[in-house]
């Protein structure tokens, strides 16, 4: 047996090992790079709650911030920022207002607030025209520094 | 023949030096280019708080985050490594080098509360390329030196990363019965998640799926679109056979990611360029006209082997 075959069963055998081995444990327990992929694979109702960071202006006009205001560029890696903060509590979500707060100083001007809130919708019923939430809360509030 | 030589025969297969040397090419200029187009996202996770350090795999040996200095380094080296893992230069060294600072960079981007599920294979197949004689053609390293030609130490990576492929989709079907059973095509979970993730999209000011919104409201499309789903995932095994069965089967994955971009706005990059079913053909065969022409002024005894 040279080096070379038993390096090739070794590798080959860790790693389908490796990949596998998921399969053994909690379907919903997710790592890197060995997975169970559980992305969109349990039951899904059509009740979705999206937490967000929204900026209300001096005139009360209310719009959301983008993803980097709370994380990066990446809108799912902002979405599970959010949902973090949430389930961690008060603290965390008023550290993240007070980020996304900041973000907002850096590119406008003038009077405004952040708040950190989740929107309850149906999301079937959303994309036949049911816009508005069902139900709100707000997490955390904060003052955009001047 | 025993079953024990038939599998080794199988495991083994021949094949030529350029075809491991391509795929070596083809996933490290994904593998580069990646990183280094994506290098600002990676680099932010050093502004996040330090609660929301999540850490998954490889990351769990650390205390906490790394400082933003040592990300920015480890970013650099990757992209350092990854050049010279293309171009089959010092291939003992850059190969491994490459497989191993793209998997830890890959698994700390994971580590921040979302596992993307995008990496994953392309991670998997660097590690496989990156311990395998995949620089011995098309490469700086084997300037001067005769094509070795097909030999099983050739063979059995591209085996491997073949079978990373399949088992990657096979998981992901096992998976959604496991948690959910047959309810995943009976019930209208599908169309959920379908209306469920282009509305955090909408409201989170990304891109979302048109189609998918307007999908949504026709439910009897999505037991047959999970039936789909799940005969590509679940079938993917077939692939291993070889021949016209992995074509068309690699081909229906691709085809299910692009589904997935027209009705989800979801993005696997890897897949959808084919580069994760490059393994299932004889990429050597690809046309290389203009990477040989390039080739020529730069590195001329290299030219030739690309003819």
């Amino acid at each position: 047996m040279t080096f070379e075959r038993l390096w090739s069963y070794g590798l080959g055998a860790a790693l389908i090992v490796a990949l596998l081995l998921p399969l053994a444990g909690d379907p919903r327990a997710d790592s890197f790079p060995f997975s169970t992929y559980p992305m969109f694979s349990g039951r899904q109702s059509p009740e979705a709650t999206i937490p967000h960071a929204v900026v209300i202006d001096a005139d009360g006009e209310r719009s959301a911030l983008p993803p980097v205001a709370v994380a990066n560029d990446e809108v799912i890696q902002a979405f599970e920022t959010l949902r973090q903060a949430v389930r961690q509590g008060p603290d965390a979500t008023a550290r993240l207002c007070a980020r996304a707060a900041d973000w907002y100083a850096g590119g406008h001007e003038g009077q405004a607030r952040v708040e950190i809130v989740s929107d309850t919708f149906n999301a079937v019923a959303y994309f036949d025209g049911e816009k508005q939430p069902v139900s709100t809360e707000v997490h955390a509030s904060c003052e955009v520094p001047r | 023949m025993t079953l024990a030589a038939r599998l080794d025969g199988w495991w083994r297969t021949p094949a030529p030096a350029k075809r491991l040397a391509v795929l070596r090419l083809l996933v490290g200029g994904f593998g580069v280019g990646y990183v280094a187009l994506r290098a600002p996202n990676f680099v932010s996770y050093a502004s996040f708080d330090d609660s929301q350090f999540a850490p998954v795999g490889l990351a769990t040996l650390l205390d906490g985050p790394l400082p933003g200095v040592v990300l920015r380094l480890l970013v650099a080296a990757t992209l350092v490594a990854g050049v010279a893992f293309l171009a089959g230069w010092r291939f003992r060294v850059s190969g491994p080098a490459f497989a191993v600072l793209l998997l830890a960079l890959m698994t700390y981007r994971n580590a921040w509360g979302q596992v993307f599920h995008t990496e994953n294979i392309l991670v998997l197949h660097v590690l496989v390329l990156g311990f395998s004689p995949a620089a011995d053609s098309l490469s700086l390293d084997s300037r001067g030196r005769e094509d070795p030609g097909d030999e099983a130490r050739y063979g059995w990576p591209v085996r491997l990363m073949c079978i990373i492929t399949v088992l990657t989709y096979f998981i992901a079907g096992e998976t959604k019965l496991r948690v959910a059973g047959l309810d995943w095509i009976t019930s209208d979970s599908l169309r959920n998640f379908v209306a469920y993730d282009n509305l955090r999209k909408v409201e989170l000011g990304d891109t979302h799926s048109a189609l998918g919104g307007l999908l949504v409201g026709h439910p009897w499309l999505f037991p047959p679109l999970a039936v789909l789903t799940l005969a590509v995932e679940l079938g993917a095994p077939l692939a291993l056979l070889g021949g016209r069965i992995a074509r068309v089967w690699a081909l229906l994955a691709w085809g299910f990611h692009v589904g997935v971009l027209a009705v989800m706005a979801i993005i696997f990059p890897y897949p959808l360029l084919g580069i994760a079913f490059a393994p299932f053909f004889a990429v050597e065969r690809l046309p290389l006209r203009l990477p040989a022409r390039l080739a020529r002024r730069l590195a001329p005894g290299w030219a030739a082997r690309l003819r």
